[in-house]
């Protein structure tokens, strides 16, 4: 489950976040971006927590704060968040599954126009951050512009077997959004299922 | 709604070329000069700067004035107040 | 020929449609925070070193640059300084704001200051 991905789930949710000076601020989550920057409505800043001679600390409440992401030191998200992001997933995963049966001809078509034949690995496109900037070298399968020059670092396909994404995948519990095939997709399912109950 | 038109930051500091600027670093220092130029990170350079550390109680001290050119960091660099200090 | 094209494709396009009510979605590039919604009013912009601005919105840039006039700077805490207590404020005028070292930024429209009583 990456950091990003979760947040990005539990818009509407209550949370409570220190930024590095200290500060705290409470409030309903958003919107996120990529370098987790929020905005946060119905918010609750505390500025300092000490409190005054008469006993009192000052709360400053906002409508509306947008955070830079730089500055957040950590987020406080309420205690079942990742299990119901993660039945999220599942159902997002089984609607996936259920408009690939639909559509895997057309699926199939499209995939085959991708000068994917060098590069068997594209369909597995799980896409956490489809066609942006890569943040580890598991994210290299999926770029999809494939040009191989394109300047953003070699990738090193040969390392890889089908094997090793097999247990990429499972172990980040992220669904891969274009199959090439209906039983390889199952069975990855299947497999899916088994790791996370 | 009031005036289609959004004012460019950067524009603004262009506009304030040749002329007095006041820019206030993330930290407690200041400098005041003539803006020459600048760029797209904002470092700057001012001519015939002079250097402030801010107090919160007493007047502004002034630390140093320095003579000709000073190219100065943009990284460190938190507001720009065109037509310098009040 | 054409005839099938052109039926099959609404009936996907309204399948992807009815789909993501509940999409997994990653997150975003681009910008979350629109504002130009706040042009012309007032806004409070914390920058990273502890310094806290307030004035009217007059424009912004990608960057989150901002253009903020009649600005006041609440001098207190900052980093490196002994917070004396009590705040001071000087007047800067129309005032240019680095989007590099904006912390936060939140409307004073319809923002409070209260003093809840800490009972432990």
């Amino acid at each position: 489950m990456l950091p990003l991905y979760l947040l990005t789930n539990t818009k509407g949710q209550q949370m409570f976040i220190e930024l590095k000076n200290g500060t705290t601020i409470q409030g309903t989550l958003t919107n996120v971006d990529n370098w987790m920057n929020l905005t946060l409505s119905n918010v609750v800043q505390v500025d300092n927590s000490e409190p005054n001679e008469d006993g009192k600390v000052e709360k400053i409440t906002l409508e509306q704060i947008y955070l830079r992401g730089t500055h957040i030191k950590y987020i406080n998200l309420q205690d079942d968040i990742i299990e119901n992001v993660r039945q999220q997933i599942n159902s997002n995963n089984n609607n996936n599954n259920n408009q690939n049966k639909r559509n895997s001809n057309n699926r199939r078509a499209y995939n085959n126009n991708n000068n994917d034949s060098r590069r068997p690995y594209n369909n597995n496109n799980r896409k956490p951050y489809p066609n942006r900037r890569q943040y580890n070298n598991d994210n290299n399968y999926n770029n999809n512009n494939n040009n191989s020059n394109s300047g953003r670092g070699g990738y090193v396909q040969h390392h890889r077997t089908s094997e090793n994404i097999q247990n990429e995948l499972n172990q980040t519990f992220l669904v891969p959004q274009q199959q090439q095939q209906q039983n390889h997709m199952q069975q990855q399912q299947i497999q899916q299922q088994s790791v996370q109950f | 709604m009031s005036g289609v038109e959004v004012l460019l930051p950067l524009e603004i500091i262009d506009k304030t070329i040749n002329q007095n600027v006041w820019i206030i670093l993330q930290s407690n220092r200041e400098f005041t000069g003539t803006l020459i130029g600048f760029d797209d990170f904002v470092n700057v350079i001012i001519e015939d700067a002079v250097e402030y550390i801010t107090r919160n109680n007493d007047d502004d001290d002034i630390v140093m004035k320095h003579h000709g050119r000073m190219l100065l960091s943009g990284n460190n660099i938190a507001m720009l107040v065109p037509g310098g200090k009040r | 020929m054409s005839e099938t094209v052109i039926q099959d494709k609404p009936i996907e396009q309204r399948e992807k449609q009815q789909q993501p009510k509940k999409k997994f979605e990653g997150p975003k590039r681009d910008a979350i925070v629109d504002l130009g919604k706040y042009k012309d009013t007032e806004v409070r912009v914390e920058l990273m070193g502890g310094r806290l601005v307030t004035g009217i919105l007059k424009g912004y840039d990608s960057l989150m640059n901002l253009v903020i006039d009649n600005a006041i700077e609440y001098v207190k805490g900052l980093d490196d300084q002994v917070d004396v207590g009590k705040e001071e404020k000087r007047e800067l005028g129309l005032t240019v704001v680095r989007g590099t070292v904006l912390s936060s930024i939140s409307p004073v429209d319809g923002s409070n200051v209260i003093y809840i009583s800490m009972e432990e």
